[in-house]
């Protein structure tokens, strides 16, 4: 299985519902596993997969929206309920909870396939999003600490000049190690690394001129 | 004589040599002359004149023909000649002397054929062979004298196939000239017999016998010899016909005959035994005839045949011979051995002859002989004969034990045996008796053979002849001492009873059959204050209402034969009235005819009094219990209704008379008889106090429902009499009951109504789930038969998975419904508790999923099954499960947690129970209590119902305060015994 696949993980105790949704799942051509505890999901291995769950609001032991509490620590697959009697403050609290579909059962299939599509989707994205995560991270790994010390500064916009002084340093410095960073963090241009640096998290020096 | 023939001989030599020289002079060839001469010489004188006339030829022709004439010596010239001569003649003589030779030799040789031919013509009509040749081809044949003699023709005749065919007898005729030409075609031999008939009409019997062979030309030749058979055959003949009739006469013997080889072996068997057996000779021979005896005689005659077989001696003998329907008949076996002095038996004859008849009857005639003794010794009499003069000749056995001696002292001394007293009279009678000739009958005493005297009745019977006289007579003696005895004793017992009947204190008299007075005792005399003799009639004393009533029984009585019973007033001697009761009894004889009536009239006018007080007083006690306002009741020990009081006879709708017939089974309500039956019984078997509720058919055929208390009547000892009992109509508080108890199940059924009302929303998700299912599995079947292209296979599967999402619905609905099943009565059967939880639990989920109540469980897979009805028991766990989780209502503290637990709570019962971690109740009791209730919309009636389903069921349900928090529902139910889960 390609780790592009998606895989569509579906959680419902009622073998019938599990079956049929997986079936119906499994013939608009997605892949799908299914678990009939919250127990037995938290035991399988996570996939790479861009992945969507779909999860029972009622389950035994652990409910559906106990599992969605436990799994928002987590890089959390995106999540759709259902139910076969929603009631408003259970909807409520799962979507509060990050819940991308409310469902009630018996599913529309219409709506089961969007949700489904939708999560992917957003599943697929996440997961991009975090793949160039790490390739940054790793860049900026590479970064010395001195290097660590100027990109605030150099994302910020400010002048080479305006950096030297505030680290106690020489304008060639900063700019040699301007052009370090630049070649480090693969960055074409320095809107680029601004870019880069939001999505590391660095925060922007400030002026403190 | 042979002299003069050898010289005769000689002399033809000589004149032969004289005559040529003559001739040699005048016709002038010398030479030729004396060959001739020497020619005829040799030819009819021999080898001697031979010689002689060579010699003197050659002698005649040298002095007389040769130069020098008449000299002996010759020329040279002319010597030529004579040697030439000489040889000529030489070689003449030699040839004829050859020839000579020859022929006297063929004349030895004919003479001797002529000699042998004469011996086999005479052997062949010694012997009555003839001989012939036949040579098929040419029809040549040659018959010797014999055989033309034998075929009777003249020995002159030449014989030819026609005459041969002539003299064979017509019914051979075809056959021989078969044999003939069918034998010539392929020259096989011949060899056969036919008849001759001669002329004379003589038949000869012909043997013929030929052998072929080839001729020079290659033709079949027959030599062969003609036998004549005649004399054998005729023999053969006549011993023919002579067995014939022998086996005709053995076969048509009447009896079985068969013969035994020295080896015991069967040989032969005559027709008569063949069919008696039903076997063939060959059967019989290749086994023992032995077999055939019967078993018990086998050894017998084996043994009788054996001995014959080897002494020679004849045996006679009977045994049994199984027939072929295998019935055994006697026979009488005569074997006869057939023995010459050198090899000993060669054979046995052996005859049999059926005597089975002679021995059955010689069998019954000893039978008849054993019964008949058999009979005269068990006579249960003494039996003797006579003879005319008055001897006794034979008597039986019981006879000769009774006086325990032999017969010949009894004849001898039998009168010494008589009873002294009786001894001249019955000499006398006996006497009279054979010189009369009458009958005697006679009574007597015999000394037994232990010394006692017994009374004997004889009786004896003259048996005559033809001619009137009397040959022997017969006597019967009976031992007649016990009738005697009886006798006496009636005698002395009649007058011990009259005496006793006259001192009886009671009024005795008897009457005839037909009813008349007879005898009147003395007490019934001072009674009435009248003499025996005038008390003819019962009447005159009678009181005038009686009258009529003594004297219909009385005729009764006497008629039928019942036994008369009567009770009546009299008159007495003073000329009150007082009540007696009359019996009278009817004596019989033999005959069962009645001979007297026994009557006894007794005083009984104290107890008449009594009587009157008594019914004085059983009519106020009558009124009484009729007056009860109930069924009062009493019954024999038996059961059976003896006193019904009015009520309960109105009740039934019967009257008293028809009491004691009335089956009191019939009226019970057929559903309540064994019931009632079982109790009555048990009462009746442990003699104590007790009731039943039964109902009981009123007369209008409505049944009701009685309350039966029975009480037992004992007698001083304790012996229970009778059973007294009453009956209660408790039909309108039965019937009260009944609604009573209908409102509760009708109040059982809302509170069960009202539960399942609380669970709809957890009913509706538990069909939503697999509707869920239907629709989702509906939209994937679509989806699989609508790809492109279409994936039946998995569209095939969905459908499988549809049918079985829609069998879950519809089990779920199933469940439901055995919730909503209308039931009052409680239907048990063996239930499954564990079963009953886990699907309430099930049906309750969504419930607990809503209200956040986590359920754990421990029930025990091996628990035993519990006996129950199972709607009823579900009704229950769902109550205590929702009160178990509406009390977890209001915590937020802790976790609410439902737990049910069942397990073996002892041997004989489980235990189940269901604790909450709510809010805990004050008085575990009081919520038991109807219409007790914590919930704002509840009836307070659920927990009081679900006690009273258990205790219906034998259980118990408790509530206790819980371990931490909340509260503990227990209860038991007993199992269910002789089987577990």
């Amino acid at each position: 299985m390609s780790t592009d696949t998606p895989v569509v993980l579906l959680v419902d105790d009622d073998m019938y519902v599990r079956e049929a949704v997986s079936n119906l799942l499994s013939s608009m051509g997605f892949q799908v596993t299914s678990f009939g505890s919250a127990e037995e999901f938290l035991d399988h291995p996570k996939s790479e997969a861009p992945t969507c769950l779909i999860l029972d609001l009622e389950l035994p032991n652990v409910s559906g929206l106990e599992l969605q509490q436990k799994l928002v620590s987590q890089v959390a697959p995106p999540i759709i309920f259902i139910t076969a009697h929603g009631d408003v403050p259970s909807s409520v609290r799962a979507m509060k909870a990050g819940a991308i579909e409310f469902l009630s059962k018996p599913l529309a299939e219409k709506e089961l396939l969007n949700a489904v599509e939708n999560g992917i989707a957003l599943s697929r994205k996440a997961r991009q999003a975090a793949a160039e995560l790490s390739i940054l991270k790793r860049r900026y790994s590479l970064l010395t600490p001195r290097e660590h010390q100027v990109l605030p500064f150099v994302v910020a916009g400010l002048a080479n000049k305006v950096t030297a002084s505030t680290l106690g340093t020489s304008e060639i410095t900063i700019g040699v190690l301007r052009g370090r960073i630049m070649r480090k963090m693969e960055a074409r241009s320095l809107a680029e690394l601004v870019r880069m640096s939001d999505k590391l998290g660095v925060v922007r020096a400030s002026d403190s001129t | 004589m042979k002299g003069t023939i050898t010289l005769r001989r000689y002399g033809l030599a000589v004149i032969s040599c004289v005559l040529a020289t003559m001739a040699a002079f005048f016709l002038d060839a010398p030479a030729s002359c004396f060959c001739f001469a020497i020619m005829v010489s040799s030819l009819y004188g021999g080898r001697g004149p031979g010689l002689l006339s060579i010699g003197l030829s050659g002698f005649i022709f040298d002095y007389l023909f040769l130069s020098p004439r008449f000299h002996l010596a010759a020329e040279s010239t002319t010597q030529l000649r004579l040697f030439a001569l000489l040889a000529i003649g030489l070689a003449i003589a030699i040839l004829i002397e050859a020839k000579r030779r020859v022929e006297d030799r063929r004349v030895q040789i004919a003479a001797e054929l002529q000699k042998s031919q004469s011996f086999l013509e005479e052997a062949q009509r010694i012997s009555h062979v003839g001989s012939f040749g036949w040579t098929p081809v040419t029809n040549k044949l040659y018959w010797s004298a014999e055989t033309l003699r034998i075929a009777g023709y003249d020995v002159s005749v030449i014989p030819t196939l026609e005459l041969l065919y002539d003299r064979v007898h017509p019914e051979d005729r075809d056959k021989v000239k078969e044999i003939l030409e069918t034998s010539s075609q392929i020259g096989a031999d011949l060899d056969f017999e036919h008849r001759f008939q001669l002329l004379d009409g003589t038949i000869r019997y012909i043997h013929v016998v030929a052998h072929a062979h080839r001729d020079e030309h290659g033709r079949f030749q027959y030599i062969g010899t003609v036998m004549d058979v005649s004399p054998i055959r005729q023999f053969d003949a006549s011993l023919r016909a002579s067995e014939f009739n022998f086996k005709l006469m053995v076969d048509s013997f009447p009896g079985q005959v068969f013969s035994l080889t020295p080896s015991a072996e069967v040989e032969h068997v005559n027709q008569e035994f063949l069919d008696y057996s039903g076997k063939t000779l060959e059967e019989l021979r290749g086994w023992n005839h032995n077999e055939l005896v019967h078993p018990d005689d086998r050894d017998l005659v084996a043994a009788a045949q054996l001995r014959t077989l080897e002494t020679g001696e004849p045996f006679d003998l009977d045994h049994r011979l199984c027939r072929d329907d295998g019935v055994y008949r006697w026979f009488n076996v005569r074997g006869i051995a057939l023995s010459d002095k050198n090899s000993g038996v060669l054979r046995c004859y052996n005859l049999l002859t059926d005597i089975d008849d002679r021995k059955k009857a010689e069998e019954s005639t000893r039978a008849r002989e054993n019964t008949f003794r058999l009979i005269v010794d068990s006579i249960p009499g003494l039996v003797c004969t006579n003879t005319p003069t008055g001897e006794l000749e034979i008597v039986n056995q019981p006879l000769l034990d009774y006086t325990g001696t032999t017969l010949e002292v009894l004849r001898t001394s039998w009168p010494a045996l008589l009873h002294p007293e009786d001894r001249d009279g019955i000499l006398e009678l006996w006497g009279e008796s054979v010189r009369t000739g009458g009958t005697l009958d006679v009574e007597f005493r015999l000394l037994r053979a232990d010394g006692v005297y017994r009374w004997l009745h004889a009786r004896v019977l003259p048996h005559y002849d033809v001619e009137g006289r009397i040959v022997r007579s017969y006597g019967l003696i009976t031992d007649i001492e016990d009738r005697k005895r009886a006798e006496r004793a009636l005698k002395e017992a009649e007058l011990r009873y009259r005496l006793v009947a006259n001192s009886i204190p009671g009024l005795i008299y008897t009457t005839t059959a037909a009813g008349e007075m007879q005898f009147v005792n003395q007490k019934m005399q001072e009674f009435l204050g009248e003499r025996l003799e005038a008390i003819t009639v019962w009447t005159p004393y009678l009181h005038p209402d009686d009258v009529s009533k003594f004297t219909d029984l009385w005729r009764h009585s006497v008629e039928t034969g019942d036994p008369f019973e009567a009770e009546c007033r009299v008159r007495r001697a003073d000329g009150i009235y007082r009540w007696l009761e009359v019996r009278g009894t009817p004596l019989r004889d033999a005959d069962r005819r009645i001979v007297r009536w026994y009557n006894l009239a007794s005083d009984i006018e104290a107890r008449k009094r009594i009587e009157e007080v008594l019914l004085e007083s059983e009519a106020n006690l009558h009124l009484t219990i009729n007056a009860i306002p109930g069924f009062v009741w009493s019954t024999r020990i038996d059961g059976e209704p003896e006193f019904y009081n009015q009520h309960y006879l109105d009740y039934l709708g019967i009257t008293a008379a028809e009491l004691p017939d009335l089956d009191w089974r019939t009226d019970v309500h057929p559903e309540d008889l064994p019931t009632l039956g079982a109790v009555w019984q048990s009462l009746r078997a442990s003699g104590s106090p007790g009731e039943c509720e039964t109902r009981l058919r009123r007369f209008d055929g409505e049944y009701r429902w009685l309350l039966f208390r029975a009480n037992p009547f004992r007698d001083a000892a304790g012996n229970i009499l009778r059973w007294y009992g009453i009956a209660i109509d408790i039909d309108d508080r039965k019937r009260a009951e009944e609604v009573l108890r209908n409102t509760q199940s009708r109040l059982s059924r809302a509170t069960q109504i009202a539960t399942i009302g609380e669970l709809a929303a957890s009913i509706a998700h538990e069909i939503n789930q697999p509707l869920a299912a239907v629709v989702s599995n509906g939209h994937a079947c679509l989806r699989w038969l609508s790809a492109d292209p279409p994936n039946i296979s998995k569209a095939y599967e969905t459908a499988e998975m549809l049918a079985l999402n829609g069998k879950a619905a519809s089990e779920v609905i199933q469940r439901l419904r055995s919730l909503f099943v209308r039931t009052t009565e409680i239907q048990r059967s063996a239930i499954d508790i564990n079963d009953v939880i886990s699907e309430a639990l099930r049906l309750m989920r969504s419930e607990t999923a809503k209200r956040n109540v986590l359920v754990k469980t421990d029930l025990d897979p091996a628990l035993s099954f519990a006996l129950g009805d199972r709607v009823q028991l579900q009704q229950v766990v769902f109550n205590l499960l929702l009160n178990g989780i509406e009390a977890m209502d209001s915590v937020s503290d802790r976790p609410r947690e439902l737990f049910v637990r069942s397990k073996e709570h002892d041997r004989r019962s489980i235990l189940v129970e269901i604790s909450d971690s709510g809010i805990g109740i004050e008085s575990p009791e009081k919520v038991f209590e109807a219409f007790f209730t914590t919930k704002p919309n509840g009836m307070g009636m659920g927990l009081t119902i679900c006690r009273s389903i258990i205790e219906a069921h034998n259980g118990r349900l408790w509530a206790m305060p819980g371990q931490h928090h909340g509260t503990t529902f227990c209860f038991t139910l007993p199992v269910q015994t002789g089987g577990t889960a």
